[in-house]
């Protein structure tokens, strides 16, 4: 999963941007966010959550569910 | 009858007297002069006739002519018989003294003569002193006498005569100061020497004093040859001179008293040409009536002493710097603006400035000439005591416009702006001023900024870079040369630091990674088994 994440992060690195954070040794924010499994993606804008998804899948399918919480359409 | 008788007497002493023979230096020479008692020089019949004629009378003892021939009172035949023993003779008459010359009591030099004369031609003449010439009537006597006091006397046939005069030296010239055939001035005094204290001088030309044995001539001569010639009771002596006039000073500019500088020149004018011209400070040129005296001279206070053949002169001067320029702002050659001033800077404070345009302030060692100025090409010439300098500027109106931004890296709003770049502003013209990176909470970032010409630096320093996503200011104020200014503030945001790569965030960092993202942001939670 890890290629694909990157992927994604450098090729819309100008729309958003990706962070990860390890539940084994961040548990503050695992508990606070109450992440149940792994990976699992939550959208942030302006400081609020816009919306999260949980599962492995492939680039495109990823970016899909991106844009649809951040409501951008595909750039061109 | 008694005139016969005494006839008869004569005629025999008469012939008695033919035949008898007497000396006439056998004879008392007053008897003889008894027996001519006509005084005529002869002893003849006349006197033995006069005898005759008052024969047997008593006589005067004063009687003249005396017929009582022996003095024995009365008029007899001893009287005819001494007349008839010296019939035929001749009587030289008593000689007396008349007069001398030079006359008794007077003063003699040594060579003098003594002329004594006399009534007749006198006899068996001595003298106590000299040599004494007898010519007729008259007796010269010529030495040379002895200086002193001389008493001299003078003995002939009838008498003695006592001569009294003082004796003085010859007085012989010596030696004249300044000697013959020199040049002397109109003014100046000749003197000569005598062996001995010259008597009766006189002087062809000028006044002649006499002291001692110096005789002094003083003028004024007439300037050209002089022939003097000097007279005294022993001698003359004639001295050739080429008079010159005496050089006097006439003026001097500048005038002693008064101010020159290091480097001016004296001039001092002469009623003639000077010789000889020294000074004690600078160089002196003598041209003609005039003197020219250089420099450099020392500042302060000046005493220059002027020497030449006929006097001195000292004047008094106070000597300052020499004022030079040193530098003009703005320099010569640039625009200036109808409203600019331009300050001169000298090296001392220049006096007696002048400006062909504008007005001229002098302070110190400086001067400024304000205007206004005309527009166009403007030929300054400003003059000082020491100097003249000419500056052009080409003249404008004033700028009055703030420059202004035209240009550059960063824009007021700007949101993406390179946090690591070297922001640059461009300005309408040149500027100067203080412009500083700043935070929105105003403290200064620490950039380096630098002006060059119409633009304006900022350049990042290690260890202060700038912040992603924030939000900074650039403040200031810029001037153009016409010092009109410019409030500058440009806000900025800088670009997010996010390159493409996920960020690992932490429970720490979190919230201001995450939450503080101005880009939407993703987090993948994950498990690194």
């Amino acid at each position: 999963m890890k290629p694909v994440v990157t992927a994604v992060a450098l090729e819309y690195r100008d729309t958003f941007t990706f962070a990860k954070l390890d539940v084994n040794t961040q548990p503050q924010k695992t508990g606070e966010y109450h992440i149940r499994g792994t990976p699992t993606y939550i959208v942030f804008r302006d400081g609020e959550i816009a919306g999260a998804f949980v599962g492995a899948m492939p680039s495109n399918v990823l970016v899909e569910r991106i844009l649809g919480i951040l409501e951008i359409d595909e750039p061109e | 009858m008694k005139t016969l008788t005494c006839s008869l007497l004569i005629l025999s002493l008469a012939f008695l007297a033919s035949t008898a023979s007497y000396a006439q230096e056998e004879t008392d020479i007053e008897t003889l002069r008894a027996a001519d008692v006509n005084s005529d020089g002869m002893i003849n019949v006349l006197d033995l006739v006069l005898i005759a004629s008052h024969f047997g009378e008593i006589v005067a003892e004063d009687q003249t002519p005396s017929p009582d021939v022996n003095g024995d009172g009365s008029v007899n035949v001893l009287d005819l018989v001494l007349v008839a023993n010296h019939l035929g003779e001749t009587v030289r008459p008593p000689v007396a003294f008349v007069s001398v010359d030079p006359e008794i009591g007077s003063e003699l030099v040594m060579n003098d003569s003594i002329t004594l004369t006399f009534d007749n031609p006198p006899a068996d003449v001595t003298v106590s002193t000299g040599t004494a010439t007898i010519d007729e009537n008259s007796v010269t006597i010529t030495g040379p006498f002895t200086v002193g006091d001389l008493e001299l006397t003078v003995t002939w046939t009838d008498g003695t005569e006592t001569l009294s005069y003082t004796v003085r030296p010859v007085a012989a010239f010596v030696s004249a100061e300044p000697e013959s055939g020199v040049v002397i001035t109109t003014e100046d005094s000749i003197t000569l020497t005598f062996d001995h204290p010259p008597q009766d001088v006189t002087t062809s030309t000028g006044t002649a004093t006499t002291d001692e044995n110096s005789v002094t001539i003083t003028g004024p001569f007439t300037v050209g040859d002089l022939e003097l010639t000097i007279t005294w009771a022993d001698g003359t002596e004639t001295l050739s001179y080429t008079a010159r006039p005496v050089v006097a000073f006439v003026s001097a500019d500048p005038e002693s008293g008064t101010e020159i500088t290091t480097n001016d020149a004296i001039t001092l004018a002469f009623d003639h040409p000077p010789a000889d011209v020294t000074v004690s400070n600078g160089v002196a040129i003598t041209e003609g009536n005039s003197v020219t005296i250089t420099g450099p001279f020392t500042p302060g206070d000046l005493e220059l002493t002027v020497t030449w053949e006929d006097g001195a002169e000292t004047l008094s001067y106070t000597v300052r710097p020499l004022v030079a320029f040193v530098s003009a702002e703005p320099e010569s050659g640039v625009e200036i603006t109808t409203e600019d001033s331009i300050t001169l800077t000298f090296d001392n404070p220049p006096q007696d400035v002048t400006t062909t345009t504008g007005t001229a302030t002098t302070d110190g060692d400086s001067v400024t000439i304000t205007g206004p100025f005309t527009p166009g090409e403007l030929e300054l010439t400003i003059t000082w005591s020491d100097g003249s300098l000419t500056f052009t500027y080409t003249v404008v109106a004033p700028d009055t416009e703030a420059p202004s931004i035209t240009g550059g890296t960063v824009s007021d709003g700007d949101t993406d702006v390179d946090p690591s770049a070297t922001i640059e502003i461009v300005f309408s013209e040149d500027v100067r001023g203080l412009v500083t990176l700043r935070t929105e909470a105003d403290d200064n970032v620490g950039w380096i900024t630098t002006f060059d010409g119409n633009k304006v630096m900022l350049t990042p320093v290690p260890g202060k870079e700038l912040d992603p996503e924030t939000t900074y200011v650039i403040t200031g104020k810029v001037r153009d040369a016409a010092n009109n200014g410019t409030e500058i503030n440009i806000t900025f945001t800088t670009a997010s630091a996010y390159d493409g790569i996920p960020i690992e965030v932490t429970d720490a960092n979190f919230d201001t990674v995450v939450l503080g993202s101005k880009l939407p942001i993703v987090v993948e939670f994950y498990t690194d088994w």
